[in-house]
């Protein structure tokens, strides 16, 4: 399976399938929002009244933490073997 | 729940199955190491079809220092939860095929029983000594990892959980002091006892700032321990929030805030096991929200979040400790392009992730969509918008960046290494049966699929992964590198010896000063005395005669003068 070059895993692994795959989100979010409007909703405060909350909380919610994750990786980030003392960074551990 | 009046006449009726695996725990050290391994499949899989045999209602009691106590009570959640974890056990087993030391063995099976048997105790004493036992035998599943840091993780682990474990016994004492009952209560927190319930109970749930001890533990015991332990402890603390504080509304801010912190520590975390635990924690704080909700329909949907939460991280766990148990590493760094080798594990991590993020039919496809309405429709905005980004963020990091750090992606370093071993694929391909089982189960039993609630729900799921996706494929994520995490451990792994190292060497400083200033004084009084009165002073010194005749002169003048005068 690893070497056959017309194996699922050996396509699913190049950066054409990242593409690929990036287009096929767009569109499964295009047919949700579709879907949104066509399926009545359950009766939620906010959820509800605003049109794609959903949609437009989840991604900005991921977008916040996108953004985030960048500064606080160099606040939170220390090199490998820092609790075990290993200033230089020479332990193994993977935390 | 019962469907057949029981097996040996109902002899065992009054027997905990949590019970079987505890005995079987201290037995299985005394069998051969060949034995260990098919003894903690069956075991678990045999109380499992005893707790389906049981009647309901209360059981197991016996009297103790005037008091009676009720080992067992079968009620509707205990018993799923119970069936769950049992399940769990059972799947544990099997991951667990090539373990032969007796330690791992025999603590996995004390812990699941004893987590087991408190979902199923009938009174407050009996929770507690499980409860308790539970937390024991994880410390003994963390040092089975057998390197100093897990010796240290496992000490911390300890230390953390039997003082929670004293805060607990606290609040029960003093509740029973008032009511003078061994029943299950609900706390108050304008009382004492309800404060230190909640302090202890966030400890073994894991809120915010008391949530350290997992992330620390947990990754250091051996690739099977850490699959165990996602599974228990956190289930038995979900459970006893359910019973001792529902519908607290404080638990609804602090579950919002506990299903969102851990999502960007998550994303920065190396170590994957450490991703998924914080994973874990962001998917208890949905279940504390609930929990503090109150209602019939939270709770409830608390019960089938964390059914779903056993199954779907036990996939996960598993899969990661395949890779673990493969490459010899966790670390995020030092793994990619698995797929290639791993294929079978790599399917599994990625139906564990949707299974997580609530994809319908897999086990949160029902759970997480009707948590989220609840929360939705009794919550305020700043709650549910909480909520949100936890769900989001949980299938950010658990169910997408694990399986793609780990299987997908160019390989960081060269692996020359096999599919995980039959065992563990079979223990995975279970999990994903079960998954697959909770998840259809309500369809089966004629539950209404809530069409509304499962399209917001995906909405937000592919908007939030879109979101990932495209930062991933533009490099816009921070990039995983070996390094350590900064969290609330750092207080006392860091923090904390450093400013006792402080503390010591200035007393040490002060200390070390007083003593050279007291013996320099001593010194020098002492030296000052010696010379005063020494054999060489003017008072012990031999005096010449001359000087004692004018001396005596000196004396008889003055007295002639005074008797004169």
């Amino acid at each position: 399976m690893t070497n056959n070059k017309k194996s699922f895993w050996s396509w699913a692994l190049t950066p054409k399938a990242d593409a690929h795959m990036l287009w096929f989100i767009v569109g499964l979010c295009v047919l949700l929002l579709l879907a949104g409007l066509v399926v009545q909703t359950p009766d939620m405060p906010f959820i509800s009244d605003i049109p794609f909350a959903t949609a437009v909380s989840a991604f900005a919610a991921a977008l916040v933490a996108v953004v985030l994750a960048w500064p606080l990786q160099f606040l939170l980030r220390r090199r490998a073997g820092y609790y075990a003392g290993d200033e230089a960074g020479n332990g193994k551990d993977a935390s | 729940m019962s469907i057949e009046p029981g097996i040996f006449g109902g002899a065992l009726n009054n027997i905990s199955p949590g019970i079987l695996l505890i005995i079987a725990g201290f037995v299985s050290t005394l069998l051969p190491r060949v034995l260990r391994a098919p003894v903690a499949i069956a075991v678990p899989l045999l109380a499992l079809l005893h707790l389906i045999l049981m009647p309901e209602g209360p059981g197991g009691t016996f009297q103790i220092i005037g008091l009676t106590v009720t080992t067992l009570d079968i009620t509707e959640p205990g018993f799923t939860l119970a069936l769950s974890l049992l399940a769990a056990a059972t799947i544990g087993g099997v991951f667990n095929w090539h373990e032969r030391a007796g330690l791992p063995v025999s603590a996995a099976l004390i812990y699941a029983g004893c987590a087991t048997a408190a979902v199923l105790a009938g009174d407050v004493p009996s929770f507690f000594v499980f409860f308790e036992i539970a937390s024991i035998a994880a410390a003994f599943l963390v040092w089975a990892g057998g390197t100093s840091r897990s010796l240290s993780a496992g000490m911390r682990f300890a230390v953390i959980n039997i003082f929670s474990g004293v805060l607990l016994l606290e609040a029960f004492l003093l509740t029973y002091e008032e009511t003078r009952s061994l029943a299950f209560f609900h706390g108050d927190l304008s009382t004492t006892a309800g404060l230190y319930l909640i302090v202890a109970l966030g400890i073994k749930a894991a809120f915010p700032v008391l949530h350290a001890w997992l992330t620390d533990a947990y990754p250091e015991s051996t690739p099977g321990g850490t699959v165990m332990l996602s599974v228990f402890s956190i289930t038995t603390a979900v459970y006893a929030l359910m019973i001792f504080l529902p519908g607290e509304g404080t638990l609804t801010v602090i579950g919002s805030v506990m299903a969102a912190f851990p999502v960007l520590l998550a994303l920065l975390s190396n170590d994957l096991r450490r991703t998924l635990c914080y994973g874990l924690i962001s998917q208890t704080g949905l279940a504390v929200t609930a929990i503090g909700i109150g209602t019939p329909l939270a709770l409830a949907s608390t019960t089938s979040l964390l059914v779903a939460s056993i199954f779907g991280f036990l996939l996960l766990f598993m899969a990661i400790g395949a890779v673990l148990f493969r490459t010899g590493t966790a670390s995020a760094a030092a793994l990619g392009g698995l797929a290639r080798t791993m294929p079978w594990t790599a399917a599994f991590a990625v139906i564990g992730g949707l299974s997580i993020a609530g994809l319908p039919v897999l086990a949160g496809g029902h759970a997480v969509p009707e948590l989220l309405v609840a929360i939705w429709a009794e919550s305020g905005p700043y709650v549910a918008a909480l909520a949100l980004f936890g769900v989001a963020g949980i299938w950010a990091h658990a169910g997408l960046r694990v399986p793609a750090s780990a299987f997908f992606g160019e390989p960081r370093k060269p692996h020359k290494t096999g599919e995980a071993p039959a065992h563990m694929r079979l223990a995975m391909a279970l999990a994903v049966g079960a998954c697959l089982f909770v998840g259809l189960k309500p369809h089966l039993e004629g539950v209404p699929l809530d069409l509304g609630a499962q399209i917001l729900h995906m909405q937000g799921l592919a908007f939030s992964l879109l979101v990932f996706a495209a930062a991933r494929a533009w490099g816009l994520l921070p990039r995983d590198e070996a390094s350590a995490l900064i969290d609330v451990d750092w207080l006392y792994r860091r923090l904390g010896p450093a400013v006792v190292g402080r503390v010591m060497q200035s007393t040490l400083a002060l200390y070390t000063g007083w003593q050279n200033l007291i013996s320099t004084r001593a010194t020098r009084a002492i030296a000052g005395v010696f010379r005063a009165a020494g054999p060489q002073g003017n008072i012990a010194s031999t005096w010449g005669t001359g000087l004692s005749v004018l001396w005596v002169s000196i004396l008889l003048v003055v007295m002639l003068l005074v008797s004169y005068v």
